[in-house]
């Protein structure tokens, strides 16, 4: 019954962060239901220095990026095996992310944004979307990472700074394409 | 572009979430059990790992180590006439003297 009402209160966390760091709302199902399997199992770990919030973030962040580990690891024993499904569709096409959340007016910049979000290294990637879809403080995301306030800092720093550049490099093809 | 997700919200779980986390819980502690999940817990499955490889290590220096003993040499036509070892050819046997 505990559980149940744990997994109530902190679903909708799980599955946002899990949602922003995937990008598919299927895996971010699958990653959230691994969470609450490992809080389950390692509860008793938990020693109460940190918030059962952060302690659930650092959880379901290390368990979205071993979910994108192993995705990436199908895909290319996939491309392996075969390019093409049974209607010579190209399979593993990357489709392009829409957030429920995101406001009608900016739904197509944000799936260009969530594009180059996964170009970015994992920890910046990681600090971005902690920062951004779950609008979390510098403080919260240092607990979370285990760094110091300032390591975040910088790592958001460098992931904005990549992210325009990536963003610069598309406009560029886009305008070269056109 | 890089603010197109400031006050982006907060996206719901999907319906029966636990329903269905239950079902996989269930299903995957029912698998295992109780000795499965010991017997794969990963420090008690490196340490087999380790125990087998240290014997087999043990075993295959103390037979490197080991001299023929006499009385293996000694057994040696014994085992040869219990197994029909025979060296000489088996046309010798079977000549007919005129």
């Amino acid at each position: 019954m505990a559980f149940k009402s744990l997994v109530a209160t902190y679903q909708d966390m799980v599955y946002n962060t899990a949602l922003g760091i995937v990008q598919n709302a299927e895996d971010a199902e699958d990653v959230a239901q691994e969470v609450f399997i490992q809080v389950y199992r390692s509860i008793d770990q938990f020693k109460g220095d940190a918030r059962l919030s952060t302690w659930i973030y650092r959880i379901t962040t290390t368990k979205a990026l071993d979910h994108i580990r192993s995705r990436k690891r199908k895909k290319r024993f996939a491309f392996i095996t075969s390019l093409f499904g049974p209607n010579d569709e190209l399979v593993h096409e990357p489709i392009d992310f829409q957030h429920p959340g995101v406001a009608l007016d900016r739904k197509e910049q944000a799936a260009l944004l969530f594009r180059m979000i996964n170009q970015l290294p994992d920890n910046q990637k990681v600090a971005f979307t902690l920062h951004k879809t779950e609008g979390l403080s510098y403080q919260e995301i240092a607990e979370v990472m285990e760094l110091s306030v300032s390591a975040v800092e910088s790592l958001l720093f460098r992931a904005r700074q990549n992210l325009r550049k990536l963003l610069e490099k598309h406009f560029e093809q886009e305008k070269n394409a056109s | 572009m890089l603010g197109s997700l400031d006050g982006v919200q907060q996206a719901k779980a999907p319906e029966f979430l636990y329903t269905r986390l239950k079902a996989r819980m269930d299903k995957e502690f029912d698998q295992g059990g109780f000795l499965g999940r010991w017997l794969t817990r990963p420090a008690l499955a490196l340490s087999l790992a380790a125990f087998i490889l240290i014997l087999n290590a043990t075993t295959i220096l103390e037979l490197w180590n080991q001299a023929p003993s006499v009385a293996s040499v000694e057994s040696q036509p014994l085992a040869a006439t219990d197994y029909v070892v025979s060296s000489y050819p088996v046309y010798e046997e079977t000549l007919i003297e005129p």
